[in-house]
């Protein structure tokens, strides 16, 4: 067995005790499911109550919209919180015995995070499913069309899990990741449509949020709702190949420089 | 006396936290400054939600900076001088409540009051920027918003104490603490003025929401006194109602209780 099948082997077996921890934990994820589904009905009667008829867009209906934040909330709620794993490990210093492994850290951690992230994605999924259609009586999107949302969804997930692995990796720098994180998920939140579709927002910031990766986490994968042509689809799914690559490179950067640090003087 | 000595009591309790909070100052200031930038950002969705629709059943950008100025100065005036407050659930099953408990007075202010976190800070300073610069309220109306938000920050104090004093009957319940602050600092920071019935009946009862942000607001925008003696009325209520629930669970606790988890 080659060391890159063994390695491919170990992230896997680290994914499905990714998938099991969240399993276990169900009351946590009920939980979430809970919360989850309070700016959904926050928004359905906020939608409700605003003056849409003035929107001349196609599609810009309180039904689409509150699908559309249901999508969005769900890539958020499922992507969880894994930057405080990795800042709790190396401020406890626990990172040390792990760098021992012969997986990489980084990688391993992003491999458990996506394990119980596609757990906590197809759960929310599921009751997100669910309560849209009780709130609005459709479907979000054509039903040949609910394979590549899902896809789309999930990838928006995992771009989002591998910025936080970045974020906490940056803990011996800044001492503590939370303060980056707030201004990182608002820039999120803001930049990548989270509550109002960027199709909403005055052209100057909108022009602003497409020079980040944000509305390919967030905005692409849930306006699928608006539209869910082949070419829509195709359109968001290499926009999110596109910032992939930077993303991966940038975690991989700090990576390498938070190892070299750790291996110089300790966590 | 037992009053003027329980505020010192308290007042050295949040003395000693703010010590320890600023005890590395370039953290503690790094994270107030990122709170208050992490808020306007927040904020700017509304901005920008108000640049594209009039206004949302007679709320404008005011009204909503209003709003979310109140429930950003609850929830950070609660963990800036009590976050121990989200430690309840995990002091009472790891056994921490026994430090606690050996102290010669009632364990649950020394236990709510036993963290601090500088962040709330930076929540507390947008709420003064909002309701100044972006709500239009002018200098002497802060004294009556400031005691309304803070009556706001007593009830989610006192809702995260019960729901983390649950652990003493099922253990399983340490993390639900976490998830009703979340959830409550969800629905405050959002117009609550557009639900229906049902929703506002809950929201002033399961989880008293309505009463850490509408009402206040509403006792702000409309200078009503009835609406603030109700919300100061709330506030009594519920840290009677924590008191009563922890002492009640309190009975229940066995040291170490540890073992309980893991049963």
């Amino acid at each position: 067995m080659t060391g890159a099948r063994r390695c491919a082997g170990a992230l896997l077996a680290l994914a499905q005790l990714g998938w099991r921890e969240a399993a276990a934990e169900w009351t946590t994820l009920a939980g979430r499911a809970l919360v989850f589904a309070l700016p959904v009905a926050i928004f359905a009667a906020i939608w409700d109550a605003t003056p849409l008829a003035a929107i001349t867009l196609p599609k810009h209906d309180a039904a689409h919209l509150v699908w559309y934040v249901t999508i969005t909330e769900v890539i958020v709620f499922a992507m969880a919180l894994p930057f405080r794993e990795v800042e709790a490990e190396i401020r406890s210093g626990r990172i040390e015995s792990k760098l021992t492994r012969p997986v990489p850290y980084t990688l391993a951690v992003f491999a458990e995070a996506c394990g119980g992230g596609l757990l906590r994605f197809l759960a929310l999924a599921a009751f997100g499913l669910a309560l849209g259609f009780a709130l609005t009586g459709t479907l979000p999107v054509h039903a040949s069309a609910l394979l590549p949302l899902l896809l789309a969804a999930w990838l928006g997930c995992v771009m989002g899990i591998a910025f936080q692995l970045a974020i906490g990796l940056a803990t011996p720098w800044i001492g503590e990741a939370s303060p980056l994180f707030w201004i990182w998920q608002k820039g999120l939140f803001v930049l990548g449509g989270l509550l109002l579709p960027l199709t909403l927002y005055p052209a100057g910031v909108t022009a602003v949020a497409w020079f980040t990766p944000f509305p390919a986490m967030l905005f692409l994968p849930a306006g699928l709702v608006f539209d869910d042509g082949a070419g829509a689809v195709a359109a968001c799914l290499a926009q999110q190949a596109a910032w992939s690559a930077p993303i991966a490179l940038g975690l991989a950067l700090i990576d390498r420089r938070a190892m070299a640090r750790f291996l110089r003087q300790g966590a | 006396m037992e009053w003027s000595a329980t505020l010192r009591y308290l007042a050295a309790l949040a003395r000693a936290n703010l010590r320890q909070a600023f005890a590395r100052p370039g953290q503690a200031w790094t994270a107030i400054v990122m709170m208050f930038a992490n808020n306007l950002l927040f904020l700017a969705i509304w901005v920008f939600y108000f640049a594209r629709f009039r206004d949302l059943r007679g709320w404008a950008l005011p009204d909503v900076a209003l709003l979310y100025g109140v429930a950003a100065w609850s929830v950070g005036l609660l963990v800036a001088l009590a976050a121990g407050v989200r430690d309840i659930g995990g002091a009472i099953l790891g056994g921490g409540l026994d430090v606690h408990l050996g102290r010669p007075r009632h364990p649950l202010p020394s236990l709510v009051f036993s963290r601090s976190t500088p962040a709330g800070f930076g929540d507390m300073a947008t709420s003064l920027v909002l309701w100044l610069a972006v709500a239009g309220r002018s200098l002497h109306e802060l004294p009556f918003i400031i005691a309304m938000a803070t009556a706001g920050s007593v009830i989610i104090g006192a809702s995260l104490t019960i729901a983390h004093a649950l652990v003493f009957w099922w253990p399983r319940a340490a993390r639900l603490g976490e998830e009703v602050f979340n959830g409550m600092i969800m629905i405050a920071v959002y117009p609550q003025h557009v639900y229906g019935f049902a929703v506002r009946v809950a929201l002033f009862t399961i989880l008293p929401i309505g009463f850490v942000a509408l009402l206040p607001v509403e006792a702000v925008r409309e200078a009503d006194p009835v609406r603030a003696l109700i919300v100061f009325a709330a506030a009594a209520f519920y840290a009677a109602l924590a008191v009563l629930v922890f002492n009640r669970g309190l009975r229940r606790y066995r040291s170490g209780n540890l073992i309980t988890e893991n049963r």
